[in-house]
Order: structure tokens, then sequence, then C-alpha cells
């Protein structure tokens, strides 16, 4: 639980955010909703605490794609949605090497920012439309492009395949 | 002896077909490798999986942690704590789907005990769901429940975590072992492939080491041949020269036998010496045929005998055959017939003389063994073929006879060799002959009495016959005297041959003048002109084509002179004398044909036959090659018929003495220097020759009486001048007997 800002405080900082662009030196928004993603390590936007927090209407507003994918962790085909990592770094500002993926398990998996940057990598949190939940392996899935390159359909990919994400370190 | 034929073995049998077929079926093995290790290539990407043995660890690992949560909450649990404890829950629970729902081939199904386990797992998922879902109400008991739900998950995830672990060793060690083994498959078939390769390397190499041997061979046993081609071909001239030098050694004696004999034969001899002359005439002439038989054999059995290629006619051929077969026949009751088709052409390219040396051998046989009865000789033509067929109604020949008829000295029947004498060569040298011709000659049995042999030649048609030296058919076996003497140089180094033939030359009416050897001959031949020159070959100091040779590169009329040769050398004389560079006009081979030699004599000198009652020394342009003959037998015998036989006879003996004394004093009115004495001599000379028959000596007297008046240098040497007064009373001499000998013969004119 946050203390209150007080009100006039906000109104000029909410008055300032609507005349700026988001991006650049500009903060990112608060969260409004219950933060699923915690993005922390070398990143220059933030909001709040020094780390940047995603709820899911952020994660949504950000570029992402549906990913129609055969996985080894389903029987059937299904198509994944969500926001593209290379997006979410972009809005993060993150200038790091590499991204720690931890789970909510406490598994941790490294993905070098190239490789989250040039491959349409994904963090999904709907699964064929429905929001993924914790049961579901949500609330986010790193999911690979598999449809794109089949090649990476295989044992290493897995295991960055991170899922029940809590929260990303770039380091 | 019978060689077996083995059938050609194919190309791919033996050694190696076997190698070709180990590397086909190793090619297939290799791709049959090839293919398992792609399709295992497949199943590789088909097996890519999630780790079920890590699933099973990390399910494990959840139950375990919300176990120690469980108790670390205590008994009444907070909101948060409730929170938290779901959240967690809800971890498990994904876990404990995967399980059941994730697709885990080869681990979990292949071991055993797995699928139970699973279950079991699977089975608390709605329970755990169940107690999740009220813990927000949940009693210490409830606390304790799931507790305990979870302690029972833990155990079976556990021995689920280690039964897969092992199975996936197990499954990798399987992996690592099929892997091996493909490889060691590989590598097998990889060396069988090398090592059928090198077995084919192995045998290209012996098939080259072969070939090269093979190469080697071939070049020895060529060089072999060529070494023995060279052995046969000095063999060969080896046995030419045999033949040449004895024919030659054979021969001379031979010639001078057989020519003293004819000498001898013109003497008129009582018995019993004229039937002596006659054995020893008819021996040498045995001997001589069979000498010449059994050269002309060896010479025929050589690889390449030369034939002659020039026209001839055939009728004329065949025609004087005969008549030198009916000469040599004993018997007088045999009939010789002859008949010749009409489309025989007229001339013919071929051999005369072999032709004609066939043609003899047939009749003479046929003579011989047929000797009452009649022989017909037929000759035709057809297809350009000649045929002549030789049908006698003789003693005839039975097949078993026919079969050695060929043969060389068998006669059919032993005792026909005795009874009728020859060779036994002939037969075969004219097959010999005939083959060599292109032609056949056989003999036709299916008569009811008598033989008929017969051959056929293949022939040209010759566009014309040209000057042919063929004999007149025979007259006496030494003609008389010639129609237009000539000067003729003779050249012979045996004493015996050149006593013989210049013998009879003068007997023709010849004016010889002999040398003994080449050298000799070319001096005369510098100092004197002749109308021919007869030429022996093998002669001292200088010989024959050398002193040809010699003559002909001299200037003046005397390289014009035309050479006869007189050789008894069988080699053919044309190429000895081609092989020497200098032309003959004709050849005489030696014992001399004395037909053959007197019509070659005037065929080279270009005298045509003189009709008679002419008197050539009134031709005015009498030049060297156009000399007068000594004697000149019409005047004298129109003197015969003046004054009568008793007459003429004392006159010209008169006028022999004369001759001598006339002569003598040109001579020495010449060796004066006394133009006028000698003028007037030579004008007496002049006209007693003339009227006494002697045109030579007369022409030579005018041209030196004419010189003389005329203070010219005299063109005729006044020894020659003597030397033909000489020969002049010779002849007068020998005209003189013999028409004392033959008196009614000469009038015949």
């Amino acid at each position: 639980m946050r203390p209150r800002v007080p009100f006039p405080i906000l109104m000029i900082a909410l008055a300032w955010l609507s005349f700026t662009p988001a991006h650049a030196e500009s903060p990112l928004p608060p969260p409004e909703g219950t933060v699923i993603l915690t993005i922390s390590g070398a990143i220059e936007h933030t909001n709040g605490q020094g780390v940047a927090r995603f709820d899911r209407a952020m994660l949504d507003a950000l570029p992402g794609r549906k990913a129609d994918v055969e996985t080894p962790w389903l029987k059937e085909r299904a198509v994944f949605e969500g926001p593209l990592t290379a997006a979410l770094l972009d809005a993060v500002g993150a200038h790091g090497s590499r991204l720690r993926i931890e789970a909510l398990n406490d598994y941790v998996a490294y993905i070098p920012i190239d490789e989250a940057r040039s491959l349409d990598i994904i963090l999904a949190n709907r699964l064929n439309g429905e929001p993924l939940s914790v049961r579901d392996r949500g609330p986010l899935f790193v999911i690979y492009p598999f449809d794109q390159d089949p090649s990476l359909y295989n044992e290493a990919v897995f295991s960055r395949s991170v899922w029940q994400i809590r929260a990303i370190v770039v380091e | 002896m019978k060689t077996t034929k083995q059938a050609p073995t194919p190309w791919w049998s033996g050694p190696v077909g076997a190698l070709l077929l180990c590397s086909a079926l190793l090619m297939c093995a290799v791709v049959t490798i090839f293919v398992l290790l792609i399709d295992r290539q497949r199943d590789i990407r088909d097996s890519i999986r999630e780790d079920s043995l890590w699933a099973a660890y990390q399910l494990d690992r959840e139950a375990g942690r919300l176990r120690l949560l469980l108790t670390d909450v205590g008994p009444v649990p907070t909101a948060e704590q409730v929170d938290m404890l779901r959240l967690r829950g809800d971890i498990l629970l994904s876990r404990m789907d995967y399980i059941s729902t994730g697709e885990f081939p080869d681990t979990f199904q292949s071991c055993d005990q797995c699928p139970a386990l699973l279950a079991a797992v699977t089975s608390e998922i709605p329970h755990v769901e169940q107690a999740f879902a009220d813990l927000h109400q949940a009693s210490e008991d409830d606390l304790a429940a799931l507790n305990t739900l979870l302690a029972g998950i833990n155990r079976s995830t556990a021995e689920l975590v280690v039964l897969a672990n092992a199975v996936r060793t197990e499954l990798l060690v399987q992996d690592r072992a099929e892997i091996a083994s493909l490889r060691t498959t590989l590598a097998a078939a990889v060396m069988a492939l090398a090592a059928a390769m090198a077995g084919i390397i192995a045998m290209l190499v012996r098939q080259l080491a072969a070939n090269a041997r093979a190469r080697a061979g071939l070049s020895a046993l060529s060089e072999d041949l060529r070494t023995a081609a060279r052995k046969a071909e000095a063999a060969n001239e080896a046995k030419s020269r045999f033949l040449a030098v004895v024919s030659h050694e054979l021969r001379t004696p031979l010639t001078a036998i057989l020519g003293m004999a004819d000498l001898l034969g013109q003497a008129s001899l009582h018995a019993p010496h004229d039937r002596h002359l006659s054995i020893l005439s008819h021996s040498g002439r045995r001997l001589l045929a069979l000498v010449n038989d059994i050269l002309d054999y060896s010479r025929l059995q050589a690889p390449d005998p030369r034939l002659m290629h020039t026209p001839f006619e055939p009728r004329r051929l065949v025609a004087s055959a005969l008549e030198e077969a009916r000469a040599g026949q004993t018997s007088d009751s045999a009939r010789l017939l002859l008949e010749v088709s009409p489309d025989v052409p007229m001339a013919l390219m071929g051999d005369p003389d072999r032709l004609r040396q066939v043609l003899l051998n047939l009749v003479a046989n046929a003579l011989k063994f047929a000797a009452d009865g009649t022989t017909i000789v037929r000759m035709s033509w057809r297809g350009s073929n000649l045929t002549v067929r030789v049908e006698d109604d003789g003693c005839g020949i039975s097949p078993q006879e026919a079969e050695r008829l060929f043969e060389p000295f068998s006669q059919g029947d032993n005792s026909a060799t005795r009874q009728f004498g020859g060779t036994g060569l002939g037969l075969s040298i004219s097959r010999r002959l005939v083959v060599l011709m292109g032609g056949t000659l056989d003999i036709d049995l299916d008569r009811d009495n008598g033989a008929c042999f017969w051959f056929t030649v293949p022939l040209k048609i010759a566009a014309s016959t040209g000057a042919s030296a063929l004999p007149e058919p025979l007259g006496h076996p030494l003609p008389g005297p010639a129609r237009q003497p000539l000067r003729i140089l003779l050249a012979e180094d045996n004493d015996s041959t050149r006593l013989l033939v210049t013998t009879v030359l003068r007997q023709w009416g010849h004016d010889v003048t002999e040398a003994t050897n080449g050298a000799e001959a070319l001096d005369l031949a510098q100092k004197q002109t002749f109308h021919v020159i007869l030429m022996d070959l093998q002669m001292p100091v200088m010989d024959g084509s050398e002193a040809i040779r010699r003559i002909q590169a001299l200037d003046g009329a005397a390289a014009r002179t035309p050479v006869i040769l007189l050789t008894a050398d069988l080699l053919s004389p044309e190429g000895l004398a081609a092989g020497h560079g200098v032309t003959v006009q004709a050849t005489v081979s030696k014992p001399v044909d004395w037909n053959l030699l007197r019509e070659t004599i005037s065929a080279a000198a270009g005298t045509a036959p003189l009709p008679h009652g002419t008197m050539p020394a009134a031709s005015p342009q009498a030049g060297p090659c156009e000399v007068a003959p000594i004697l000149d037998q019409a005047a004298l015998r129109k003197l015969i018929g003046a004054f009568g036989d008793d007459v003429t006879h004392r006159l010209l003996t008169s006028v022999i003495d004369r001759l001598a004394t006339v002569s003598a004093s040109v001579t020495a009115a010449a060796a004066d220097g006394d133009q006028e004495a000698l003028s007037r001599a030579a004008h007496s000379l002049k006209g007693m020759c003339l009227q006494f028959g002697l045109p030579r000596l007369a022409d030579m007297a005018r041209q030196v009486q004419e010189a003389a008046a005329d203070g010219d240098p005299i063109p005729v040497p006044i020894d020659t001048l003597a030397s033909e007064a000489v020969q002049g009373g010779k002849a007068l001499a020998d005209f003189l007997d013999h028409m004392t000998a033959v008196p009614a013969a000469q009038t015949a004119g």
C-alpha cells in the first residue's frame, strides 16, 4: 500500500504528463491494476521505487503479437498473445546485455538482450483469447516464435521459455 | 589333330566380376546406412520434447515447498497467507496438470512403474483443488489433511523422479549404443568398400602389367619375324645366285656341245658317224631340256618369278608352237590338227614365251603318248579368258595316274618314263606357269579314249602387237645366208662359243669382228662402226654391261648401235640390263636358238628383207648403217645363169686370186701415198667387185677411189679394205663350195 500523493501535486503531475511525450526522459505511468511484472536493473524509465511495475493494462498497451504455435507443454496447437519483449525493453529503456527472468517458483533463466530484441519473443498473457491464470502457467509466459522459426523448437529454447514470470532483471 | 576352341569368356566373369559384385553390394549397404541415418535424424527431431525428469523434479519440489509453507502458516492463516497459499497451490496444480497432460513419450512410457505413479498423482488433483478452494475456512484438521495429502503426493513424485532419471540414463546409453553401432557398421562398410577399390586397382595394375608384357612380347615377335624374313630373303637371294651360276656353268659347255654337233651336222658324214652324231645331238638336246626344266622348276619355286607382259598374236604363237612340236616328234604317223575359234582376239597381252612353253609341253606330251593317233589343239576365247584344249586319242590316263601327273618327276606310269623319255617336270612347270598367270591347267578325264589337257588363262586384249621377235616356222636347223649381210661385233670370252657364233654368223654372210672381252669390244667399237653388237655378259677385264654402258656413252654412231645380249644367265636380262643403266635391243640366251638369233639380228639392225634382184650398192647414200652386203647372191646367180656352172666356177676362182692381188696393190699404193695409183687400183677393184657380186667391197673401193681422185682423206681405212677383200674372197669361196654341194637348189633363186 502506497502513501497517498497530495491531490494538487497529483494534478500538476498529471497535467505535466499529458503535455509531454510518454517516452524519453518521462517516467513510466504507475500501474493502476494488480502488478504482475516488475522490471529492475539497468533501465531508464521507472515508475516508483527505482523499478518499472506493470499491470495487465499497461502490458496490453504495448505492441504485441499473436503466436499460433505448437508447444511441448500443450497437447494441441494454441494461440498465445502478448507484448513483444522488444517493445517492453524499449518502454523501460533497457540497456543491459541480458535479461534475468524469474518465475514464481524461483526458477530462473537468462535471455541475451540481442535475442530478446531480434526475435519476436512475446510475454504471452492470453491463451486462445483468455487471460492466462497462474494455474495455466500465467500470468506471463515467455513464448518464442516457433511459428516463425521451427529451428527454435529445441530443449535449449524450452529451458528459456519461462512461465509464471514474476520479475525481469536487466543485467 | 583337333584343337578345341574355347568359347570366349565374358568380360564380367572371373575375378573382375567378383570384385564388381562386391562393390555393388557394398554401395547398396552404404546407401542403406545413409537412409537409416537420415531416418534417425527425423526420429531425433520428432523426439524433441520437454524434459519429463525436470517436470517430475519441479513437481516434487513444489509439493515439498508447499508443505513447508503450510507448517509455517500456523493453525489459523491470515488473509494474506491464504492468498499466498492459494498462489502456491495454483503453481502446484499447474505442475500436476502438466504432468498429467504434457507429452512425455520416451521417459515415462518406457518405465514400468511410472504410469501407476503418474495416475496416483493425477488422481489427487481434484482433492488439491478442493482443499485450496476451501482454504479460507479451513480448520486445523483440514490443514493437517492437506498436509498429509501433500506428503502422499511428495512420496509419489520422489519415486517418479528417481525412476525418470534411471530411465533417462538408460535411454541415453541406448541411444549412444545405437549410434555407436551405426557408426561401426558404416565404418565397416567403408572399409570393405576401400578393400574392394583396392582390389580393383590391383587388378587394373595387373592388367596394365600384362598389357605391357604382351606389347613387349609382340614387339619381340615382330622383331623375330623381321629377322626370319631377312633370313628367308637372304636364302632366296643365295638360291637365285646359285641358280644363275649353275645355269651359266651348265649351259656354257652344253652350248659348245650342241653347237659343235650342229656344225658337224653340216658336214656330210658317212655311217656310222652320222648315226653317232645324231645320238650325240639328241642326247645333248635332252640334257639341255633336262637342265632347262630343272632350272625352270627351281626358278618357279621362288615367291615372285617374273612374267612378261607384252603384246603377242595368239594365232602365230600356237602355230609356231605346233610347228616346233611337230618338228620334234619322232613318228610321222601322228596327226596334229589346230582349230582356232574366230572370236579369239588378234592380239593379247601376256608372256608369249611362257605360254608357248606350256603349249609346247602339252602338245609334245600328246604327240609322245598318242604317236599313232590324232591330236587336236583347240583355242577358244570366252569372257576374256583364253582356253586351249589339247585332245589326243592315245593310251589315256586313269584317274589314279591323273592324281600324280602334276607332281614333279612323275609321268603317270613309271614305265612310260622309260619308254618315252622326258624329265617329268613339264606338267608341273606348266601348271605352275598357268597358275602364276592367274589361270587353271587341268585334265579332262571323262573321255572314252585318250586324254584332254586344257588350260585357261585370263588375258587382256592388246592394242597392237608391235615388233615381235618370234622365230619363224622351223626350216633347217641352221638357216641359210642372211638376207642382208651386216657388220657385227661379237664380244664373247669363251673360245668355243665365240668360234661357233662367228662361224654361224659368217655362214649367214655377216662380217664378224671378234672381241674376247668388254675392253676389246669397247676399243673396237671406237675404231669401227657396226650394224649390230652381240655382247656376252660375263667376261673378264670388263664385263658386258660395263662395255655396253661405255659404248653407249661414246659419241657418234657407235652409241646408237643396237646391242643384243648373248647370255647363258637365266636371270632376267632385262632386269640386269636395266639395273646397269643400259638399253639392249634384245636378248638371246645360250645355247643359241639360231632362228631366234637370226631374226633378232635382222630386227635389231632394222634391215627389211631385200627383194630379190636389188643391187644395194647402187644406193648413193650409203651411210655407215646402210652398208651393202658382202656378197650379192643374185648377181652371182645371174652369172651362173649366163655362163653356166663350170664357167662361173672357173671365173670366180680366178676372181678370188685376183682379189688378193688387187687388194695388195691398193694397200701398197696407200702406203706409198701415191694418190693416183691408189685411185687406179681402187677403181680396178671396184669394177671387179661390182662384176662378181661383192657390193660392199665395191662400195668401199668406190669411196677410196673418189677420195683419192679428189685428194680428200680416205674415209675407209685401208686395213679395213684389205680385210674386207679377204672376207669377200672367203665369201666367194664359200659360195663356190655351196654351189658345188647342192647345185640343183641354187637355181631356186
